[in-house]
């Protein structure tokens, strides 16, 4: 019915299905590889500081 | 800035409370500041156990040996590695040849086995019962064992040796993944490749926290996800050939021709240029699905601890404590205290600000509102106007003396009432021989860039800067 009758919103309407498949498999990729990464907190040369004074 | 207790706060914030996925590691010269400690109880003894104490209730991971972490001799350290304490040396040997600490340890982080070693740099003098070997003679045989031990490990090392020395280890064996350096001279050094290891290092003194997000690949090669780096350039290629269409539409008018011509050959060349590299990285990705592996890759950031940052409450607590046991171990020495010469020459020449006031009034009322006249007042209700470290910047001191004998003097703590806070004379110098004789003997009006400097240093005031400061705290005329 859409198809005969309101053809604009018919190609709107597959355009907006074609444009959320691509997103879709963009966001497949992007996490294909992707574990959580490590966390890793380094410092060195504290040299006993402990607080600022004042 | 800094603050163990800011460190704390943010370490817990950014792992969200959990131990599970994260790694602590301190790469050394943790406890001291100087090289050699005094004997029996010092301040800086007990400071040492307390910063050992805190990180133990956050369960760190690796701890270095650095040349400064000896300063209070072999059997200071000793302690708290035989407490469980996770110092780590390949270096460090005993006077049979053997390894004072461990030489490496290692930690399972998902599939990867990660190996955390070692270096300790030189001593300034020698340190009784321990001799620390050039990291030439040792290194390579520990690495060697290292990897002879452990399936394809992810190895990182400690090191309290210069900047230069790091590059060039790097350079020389290619099995290392990352360095995480303690070159006091440096700042904080944002992460570089030399070969295919990895070095950082954060500032000196604890004013920031370096964190990498690590994801481990299996060819212990770093470099970035191939198939995000696909899935990117395509949407560039996708954008250009967007642009691409809109223009040779245009173009396709009459008289539109040579208008548009440039900007097409330059997108078309952007466009072959995209494809290339797509061929490649699509070999990348076809290589990773086939072997399963790929690269370790990492993002990193630097936290400063700065004034306004939170605090871990347990730790705060922790630190009272140890503000309090400072006091009651100077409280004592007050009571022993003697007017010694070198008192006497520390205050030498100086009245106090209120021997200024009686002819500068107008001066000693600007001054007594600002910090200056606070900076006494300041330690008291931080409880730590017994300690050491501070009290020399937060008094009266003859300025030409120069750069303040922090080391031991413990004259400061018998320091006259008068002189407690920044006063006049900590700018303008010593004011007894101009209060006897004003109209000979004039004082210097404006301080110097040098005497400033000898409190704001960088160490202790990152933001100074002269002229600006110089005006907020120079009194009015008249």
């Amino acid at each position: 019915m859409l198809r005969t009758r309101r053809p604009h919103l018919y190609k709107g309407f597959l355009t907006l299905l074609f444009l959320l498949s691509f997103i879709t498999v963009d966001v497949q990729q992007t996490f294909a590889n992707t574990n959580p990464p490590f966390l890793l907190f380094f410092s060195g040369n504290v040299q006993g500081e402990t607080e600022p004074c004042g | 800035m800094g603050g163990l207790s800011k460190k704390i706060f943010q370490i817990n914030k950014l792992s969200d409370n959990s131990s599970e996925n994260r790694i602590l590691l301190d790469s050394g010269n943790l406890l001291f500041k100087r090289s050699k400690i005094g004997n029996g109880i010092t301040q800086e003894k007990l400071t040492a156990d307390a910063i050992v104490d805190i990180y133990k209730t956050i369960d760190y991971d690796a701890v270095g040996v650095g040349p400064l972490d000896l300063s209070a001799g072999k059997n200071f350290i000793l302690q708290s590695n035989d407490a469980g304490f996770p110092w780590i040396s390949s270096n460090i040997r005993d006077h049979s040849g053997k390894p004072v600490f461990k030489e490496w340890i290692s930690r399972q982080l998902g599939d990867t086995n990660v190996i955390i070693t070692a270096l300790t740099g030189a001593t300034e003098k020698p340190i009784e019962g321990v001799s620390i070997l050039p990291w030439r003679d040792s290194f390579p045989d520990v690495l060697a064992r290292i990897i002879k031990n452990n399936n394809n490990p992810f190895i990182i090392l400690l090191s309290s040796l210069t900047n230069e020395e790091n590059k060039k280890i790097a350079k020389l064996l290619p099995n290392i993944n990352l360095i995480i350096g303690t070159d006091s001279g440096k700042m904080n050094i944002s992460p570089y490749l030399v070969n295919n290891c990895l070095i950082t290092q954060t500032e000196k003194q604890g004013k920031h926290v370096g964190l990498l997000e690590i994801i481990f690949g299996e060819k212990r090669v770093w470099g970035e996800d191939s198939a995000k780096i696909l899935a990117d350039l395509q949407n560039k290629l996708g954008s250009i050939n967007w642009q691409l269409k809109r223009i040779e539409k245009k173009a396709a008018k009459v008289d539109n021709k040579d208008k548009y011509r440039s900007t097409i050959i330059r997108l078309q060349g952007e466009k072959d240029e995209l494809y290339s590299r797509i061929e490649s990285v699509k070999k990348d990705v076809v290589q990773e699905n086939l072997t399963g592996m790929i690269n370790d890759q990492f993002i990193y950031s630097f936290t400063a601890l700065k004034k306004n940052k939170p605090n871990d409450q347990p730790t705060v607590e922790k630190l009272k404590v140890l503000n309090l046991q400072i006091k009651s171990l100077h409280k004592k020495k007050v009571s022993e205290k003697n007017q010694s010469a070198s008192m006497i020459s520390l205050t030498k020449g100086l009245i106090g600000s209120a021997e200024c006031k009686k002819c500068h009034e107008v001066q000693s009322g600007f001054w007594e509102n600002t910090s200056h006249s606070l900076a006494y007042s300041t330690l008291v209700k931080k409880n730590k106007a017994y300690d050491l470290d501070c009290l020399p910047c937060h008094l009266t001191i003859n300025a030409s003396l120069g750069s303040y004998d922090v080391n031991g003097s413990k004259q400061y703590l018998s320091y006259p009432t008068h002189l407690q806070s920044v006063g006049c004379e900590s700018c303008h110098g010593p004011g007894k021989s101009h209060s006897e004789n004003p109209e000979q003997i004039k004082l210097t009006r404006r301080p110097t860039e040098k005497t400033c400097l000898t409190c704001h240093t960088q160490e202790h005031d990152d933001n100074f800067d002269y002229p600006v400061k110089l005006k907020r705290i120079s009194c009015p005329m008249g």
